[in-house]
């Protein structure tokens, strides 16, 4: 698998991010794949979340957290390729549950592949901090 | 962590290895051996097990580190003496490290360093 071929595949999963059962994305997700959400604010999901029916609590919990999801994607996501991990960056806007205070909210993710399946993943709240830990200079 | 572990010490690695580490063994040779080890307990679970089977453990070449980006490939070539059996074997090793936050959040086991630069998306010269 290329960098090209993981950027790819991370490209076709986020294409099916309003389709929890996507077949497409478990099978780019390893079986024993980590999902490291400690760094979201969202209490119930801010945790390391394992194997497939981890990413299944995760989304249940995050999505549970927002009021209205007025966009996943309000900055588009962008990816950048390093070795075997691909970052990606991204704008959403949502409102909380409970407060109703509309939020503007950064965010990355790292997803390091073995082979060709993620078996890592890292988010973060800010794309610096992606670009930081990942070793890579920030794209503009 | 490999001077440590050579020293059979883990205090400083363990301040290392995040607490939710992944710790991926699918590669071993050994198959109740060949799994995801998940946080410190399990990875000196892992350690206990493996180390049981070994009368001895040297290097006899390496170690060698490479590093890329927040990655780094540690491979290098051990002589192990089988507990019991007193049957020498050599053998490669690679892991690949991979950090967040200045710790390891996820590490893998390869047979060998051609393996572990393959995963990494490293060419056959790093």
């Amino acid at each position: 698998m290329t960098a090209d071929d993981r950027v790819a595949a991370v490209r076709a999963m986020f294409d099916e991010l309003e389709r929890p059962e996507s077949a497409l994305t478990f099978s780019v997700l390893d079986n024993e794949v980590t999902w490291d959400a400690r760094a979201l604010p969202t209490l119930d999901s801010a945790r390391v979340f394992h194997g497939h029916d981890g990413v299944r609590s995760f989304w249940r919990a995050w999505l549970e957290a927002w009021e209205t999801i007025e966009g996943f994607f309000v900055e588009e996501p962008r990816y950048c390729a390093s070795g075997n991990q691909v970052v990606t960056w991204w704008v959403s806007r949502l409102t909380g549950k409970g407060s109703g205070v509309p939020v503007r909210q950064e965010a990355a993710s790292i997803f390091t592949f073995l082979g060709d399946r993620i078996v890592h993943v890292a988010i973060y709240l800010s794309h610096d901090d992606a670009f930081r830990d990942i070793g890579i200079e920030p794209a503009p | 962590m490999f001077d440590e572990f050579m020293r059979r010490e883990s205090a400083e690695t363990f301040l290392i290895l995040d607490e939710q580490v992944s710790w991926d063994t699918r590669a071993l040779g050994a198959p109740e051996l060949r799994r995801v080890h998940l946080g410190h307990d399990e990875v000196r679970a892992f350690w206990r097990s493996w180390l049981a089977a070994w009368e001895r453990i040297e290097v006899i070449a390496g170690p060698h580190f490479r590093a890329h980006g927040n990655q780094v490939v540690t491979w290098w070539r051990q002589r192990d003496v089988g507990k019991g059996s007193g049957v020498g074997i050599e053998q490669d090793a690679a892991w690949l490290w991979t950090f967040q936050n200045g710790r390891v959040v996820h590490a893998a086991y390869f047979p060998g360093r051609e393996e572990a630069f393959h995963a990494a998306g490293l060419g056959p010269e790093g």
